[in-house]
């Protein structure tokens, strides 16, 4: 993902400008089929909030709002982090990539909690409707948590032995994007499920 | 897109990130507390889902670069966002009333 140069099958060489040009506009065409299948479960879950309207009552909005907290948080040390790789400041960056992990895998231990207490209330996926659409909408997001924390892992891996320099930042970049999407996401599924 | 000359090529810099977490923050305890005042559905739902959209624009917006990315990514963006909203509209409005449960 960091290839300095590439070479097209035609044998024309492209420039590393390039190469993460192109790499950067196929993740955010990625995040464009993400943004319609969020949407699409989106929709169910508020036609269910509508049909149950009773069911949000057994949400708990205080420890939600702590771990929205953790996962704004977590965005900011991978901002930094990126920051840092551009200024040439490794330790920053592995510190950075270490924080993130610790609070991403915070949050999913928030998400497990409020699954555990929400299916003690009766609302499980078989339970109505509002259950199947609140646990797919939040199940859904949680495993784009989970699969962001193996990627920061494995990044902080690499920085550990080095694999990222300043010239070297693109890894770390798209990485970001992810992990900034599924922040994007949670700021509206916490106001739609939580608030409003 | 406007670009600053004096932000970094990559995007911002660590100050502008620094205060974006804290407007982040702040919109996020302000929620928070609206949310808890109980107002009516029809002053509380515009009003906090407009700054969550606030707070996802800045996410968007600084954060993934889409402000110093060339234009281009924006539309790949927010074109399909668009859509979403389109999809999330038409869908509850089609099926409310309809006996689903």
């Amino acid at each position: 993902m960091d290839a300095v140069h590439s070479t097209h099958a035609h044998g024309h060489s492209i420039s590393t400008e390039q190469h993460n040009y192109m790499l950067k506009f196929g993740w955010w065409l990625y995040i464009a089929s993400e943004v319609m299948l969020f949407s699409s479960l989106i929709a169910v879950f508020l036609l269910a909030k509508k049909l149950y309207p009773e069911e949000s009552h057994h949400l708990e909005v205080g420890p939600t709002t702590i771990s929205t907290f953790v996962l704004l948080t977590s965005s900011w040390f991978m901002v930094r982090a990126l920051a840092s790789l551009h200024e040439g400041n490794i330790v920053a960056l592995q510190r950075g990539l270490f924080l993130t992990l610790i609070l991403g895998a915070t949050f999913v231990g928030f998400q497990a909690y409020e699954y555990t207490h929400l299916s003690h209330a009766g609302v499980t996926l078989h339970s109505t409707m509002y259950g199947s659409a609140f646990y797919a909408l939040t199940g859904f997001h949680g495993a784009h948590v989970i699969i962001g924390l193996i990627w920061v892992a494995w990044a902080f891996i690499k920085a550990m032995n080095g694999h990222f320099t300043k010239e070297k930042y693109i890894g770390i970049e798209v990485l970001g994007l992810y992990w900034h999407f599924v922040d994007v996401v949670w700021i509206l599924l916490f106001t739609l499920i939580y608030l409003v | 897109m406007e670009h600053h000359p004096e932000e970094q090529s990559h995007g911002a810099t660590k100050p502008t990130y620094n205060l974006i977490f804290a407007v982040l923050a702040v919109l996020t305890m302000f929620e928070v507390g609206f949310a808890a005042l109980e107002t009516p559905s029809y002053i509380n739902t515009p009003v906090l889902l407009g700054l969550a959209f606030v707070k996802a624009g800045l996410v968007v917006a600084y954060y993934m670069h889409l402000k110093y990315d060339p234009p281009i990514f924006t539309w790949v963006f927010v074109v399909p966002v668009l859509m979403g909203i389109g999809v999330v509209i038409s869908l509850v409005s089609a099926l409310t009333g309809y006996d689903i449960s």
